[in-house]
């Protein structure tokens, strides 16, 4: 026997889904409420003159009259006609409701059965697989960048000059629904170096296992994405964190993400360092809480909030020597990537130079705030490290600072990122956003730590060659098309204290010649930076 | 003693690898991918043939059908589904499937008699009992206000020979502007386009909707049969169309799988008086003359076109009414 059944559902209204069962009665009430009441318009009128309007009726609580019968009521068969008419119409309303569902099911099917998906765009070249379970993305990011010195008696160790600034390829994806992963070389510098290389489990929204080289979550600008920054490179503070470590953290959200955390174990990674391997037992432990009270619910009109804290200790071991190991101490760079602050390595004396030596705390509090098109993020890191010369120790603590604000014309601001509300395209007459920043940002060391009243008794650092402080006033344009292209334009104004130096000579007391050296400050860094950014 | 305990399970593994041996060798498995109406068609060849082939050969053969639109099922195959043969709705899809896949060899409707098709059939009218549109011949279907049901043309191979037989039966009275006109009228009479023959019959029969469905013969009588002679009745127009389904072999895999012997078997089944009386009984009509002669009572006879004289072939008809942006497109306006 023929199953005209098959492969659908069988006749029947109660096996209909609900939504069905809803849409078609209702089309057929619209339907038959219609006819009806196109029927009842076309009845004749009550005897009497119809352009007369009807008398005003007084509700007194009695049941009203009764209407005067109709002189001739409607033809049945016509009506018979227009109901029939209101049902077929509202069957093939029912059925192109079935025939979409069955259309959306199959497509289901479709997907899920298909055995991978590729899609391109601002998210990179996306492979998945048909369930959704396995995702490999190829990303890639490539920054090329000019960096032209207004003032060239400032330059110490560059030089105006173009350059590739990031080269990153990026594949990340995700296996068995449940892991993900992202390894990112860059091949910019004048080796390859591993930038991002883990895998994160995650098995709740609330808990996940990062493990592997990443960012830790110190710096509140650092763990934003390169290409979303304002300025072409971060701040004074990312002197005072690590570039990456290898490590692993749990960490989750909770609270549709109101609340954030993180929680890990690292080796352990010197100011602005990028490691690969640890050099000593001792690790880091390194937290982060993220609260941003306006993804509760009702508040999204208030925009984007997001208040962060986070620390890190541990234990570092660095020696004199340049090899195995080295001193563990870091350099810091200005907003032009100049190096302005080195700790002093003698060349002759193990004794003279001064290596980390223990503990290492640091503190970041910080925040952002983005609404519209207008954004600000601020943080403070102080940073605290044990600096061991000779067989004395000394504590050492440096802080930097730095406040961004921006405001993103013709797009969306956000922690993520300048986002056009159209991207450009020439035959809509869409022109993308332009982003507008403006910043301060300042970077002491220690007091200590150079010797100042008597500058050629070095006491961490040379203080003729190395700034104690530095502060920094800056502005950028960018022109975003989309979010996988920019142009910008930075500039940044660095004014140093200290790093430089004066010698005079007069006679002293006895009239024998004397020399003497006074710290004076480096030359102003006016730099003029610009970058054309290529990221997907 | 360890010998004497070996021997018996050697014995016994031995036994048991032969007999598995043995019963993979006496079977064979085909797959027939086929289009929307002929699910009950091919259960009872399945069965016929199976006895056939295991009193002819000793294996067992285990024939598994898979149905729907047969542009669908063509592109199914195309996309890698293992189908041993083919048996489709139009001689177009297989040969999209020699075109995109070259899983067909290209001379295939030459492989079995009258172009690789073992039976044919038409397209007729199936109306409500008693008829109350007076719908008699292809003029009453664009009546404003009649209400007609047949599958998309562009996913149904039903839906494709309703199309071209409305088109040929105009174009035979005025030609082919007037046929677009006709099929444009009739078209904005159709409210449901399913995408096979069997969505469009479940449509007009018991979704209750449309005052006629442009149908398959078989499935016009199936219908009938099937939910009650009270019901429906059939109208046969004065014209229509040669439907003809063809078959073939689906080389590229039975090679693969080792099967050609059966599947080539399969399909000449269809043409034997076996093969042929159950196409009849499943109201196919059969090609076979004496058969056909046996059953003539159950066909009545139609003037019918063959889509060789109307349209110059499957190739012409479907570049100029069925591809993305053809006639039908330029006619049909889903929802309008």
């Amino acid at each position: 026997m023929p199953d005209f059944r098959s492969p659908h559902r069988p006749f029947s209204p109660a096996s209909w889904p609900s939504r069905v069962r809803r849409a078609g009665f209702a089309t057929a009430m619209l339907a038959v409420m219609a006819t009806t009441g196109s029927a009842l318009a076309q009845t004749p009128a009550p005897p009497g003159n119809a352009d007369v309007p009807a008398p005003a009726v007084t509700d007194t609580g009695a049941s009203p009259p009764a209407a005067p019968p109709p002189e001739a009521g409607p033809n049945l068969t016509d009506l018979q006609n227009r109901i029939d008419a209101a049902e077929q119409t509202s069957r093939i309303a029912v059925r192109r409701v079935e025939l979409l569902e069955e259309q959306l099911a199959a497509k289901t099917k479709e997907q899920k059965d298909a055995p991978t998906f590729t899609t391109a765009g601002e998210r990179g070249f996306n492979f998945r697989s048909g369930d959704g379970l396995y995702l490999l993305r190829v990303k890639g990011q490539l920054q090329i960048d000019t960096r032209w010195f207004l003032n060239d008696g400032a330059l110490s160790d560059k030089a105006d000059t173009f350059l590739i600034r990031r080269m990153r390829p990026s594949i990340d994806g995700t296996v068995f629904g449940l892991v993900d992963y992202k390894f990112t070389p860059d091949f910019a510098g004048s080796a390859a170096a591993v930038f991002d290389a883990y895998a994160d489990i995650h098995p709740f929204q609330w808990l996940r296992l990062r493990a592997g080289k990443f960012k830790t979550p110190l710096g509140l600008e650092r763990l934003q994405n390169d290409p979303d920054l304002v300025f072409m490179e971060r701040a004074l503070t990312q002197d005072l964190t690590p570039q990456r470590d290898v490590g692993a953290a749990l960490g989750g959200e909770v609270g549709n993400g109101i609340l954030a955390y993180s929680l890990g174990v690292y080796n352990g990674a010197a100011d602005s360092a990028n490691p690969d391997v640890d050099t000593n037992h001792a690790k880091d432990f390194v937290g982060r809480v993220l609260l941003q009270p306006f993804k509760a619910e009702g508040l999204a009109g208030l925009g984007s909030l997001g208040l962060h804290f986070a620390a890190s200790t541990g234990n570092r071991f660095g020696t004199p020597l340049s090899a195995p190991t080295s001193t563990l101490l870091p350099s810091y760079k200005s907003g032009g990537q100049n190096t302005f602050f080195s700790y002093y390595v003698s060349t002759t004396d193990n004794s003279a130079t001064p290596f980390a030596h223990l503990r290492q705390t640091r503190i970041n509090p910080g925040l952002y705030y983005y609404i519209g098109g207008f954004g600000i993020l601020g943080e403070y890191v102080w940073d605290k490290q044990e600096v061991q010369k000779g067989n004395a120790v000394s504590y050492l603590v440096n802080w930097a600072a730095h406040g961004t604000a921006s405001f993103v014309i013709g797009g969306k601001n956000g922690y993520d990122g300048a986002t056009p509300n159209q991207v450009l395209d020439f035959t809509k007459g869409t022109w993308g956003a332009l982003e507008i920043g403006v910043r301060y940002n300042v970077l002491k060391v220690d007091d200590t730590t150079i010797n100042t009243a008597a500058p050629s008794t070095i006491a961490f650092a040379d203080g003729t060659r190395n700034a104690s402080k530095v502060q920094a006033f800056g502005g950028a344009i960018n022109y975003v098309p989309s979010r996988t292209f920019r142009l910008c334009v930075n500039f940044e104004q660095s004014r140093f204290t200290g790093g430089n130096s004066v010698k005079t000579t007069a006679p002293d007391a006895t009239g024998a010649t004397k020399t003497t050296t006074t710290i004076t400050n480096r030359n102003t860094e006016n730099a003029l930076l610009g970058r054309v950014q290529v990221n997907f | 003693m360890k010998r004497t305990r070996f021997v018996p399970l050697a014995g016994l593994a031995l036994g048991l690898l032969l007999a598995a041996g043995g019963t993979a060798l006496a079977q064979v498995k085909l797959l027939n991918v086929s289009y929307d109406p002929t699910r009950e068609l091919y259960v009872e060849v399945n069965k016929a043939f199976g006895a056939q082939w295991k009193q002819q050969t000793g294996q067992t053969v285990d024939v598994s059908q898979s149905h729907g639109g047969s542009g669908k099922q063509a592109r199914s195959v195309i996309d890698g589904l293992e189908a041993d043969v083919v048996t489709l709705g139009l001689a177009a899809d297989i040969d999209a499937i020699v075109e995109k896949s070259q899983r067909i060899a290209p001379d295939w409707a030459k492989k079995l008699p009258n172009h690789a098709t073992p039976f044919t059939s038409t397209v007729v009218f199936v109306v409500r009992k008693g008829n109350p549109r007076q719908i008699k011949d292809w003029d009453d279907l664009v009546k404003p206000g009649t209400i007609v049901v047949t599958p998309n043309p562009k996913t149904s191979a039903g839906g494709r020979w309703a199309y071209l037989a409305a088109w040929g039966v105009a174009k035979q009275k005025a030609g082919d502007a007037a046929a677009k006109d006709y099929v444009a009228k009739l078209y904005k009479n159709v409210p449901v386009l399913d995408s096979g023959a069997r969505g469009s019959t479940i449509t007009f029969s018991q979704r209750n909707i449309g005052h006629a469905l442009l149908a398959w013969e078989n499935e016009a009588v199936m219908l009938v049969n099937e939910m009650g002679k009270d019901k429906f009745d059939i109208v046969y127009p004065s014209t229509s169309i040669l439907a003809e389904p063809p078959v073939a072999v689906v080389d590229r895999n039975v090679d693969k799988h080792k099967t050609r012997a059966a599947a080539e078997a399969y399909l000449k089944f269809l043409y034997s008086d076996e093969g042929q009386a159950i196409g009849a009984r499943h109201h196919y009509r059969p090609t076979n003359a004496a058969v056909l002669g046996k059953n003539a009572g159950q066909f009545p006879k139609v003037k019918l076109f063959s889509v060789d004289d109307t349209f110059g072939g499957w190739a012409a008809a479907t570049r100029t009414h069925f591809a993305d942006g053809g006639v039908f497109d330029q006619i049909y306006k889903p929802g309008s």
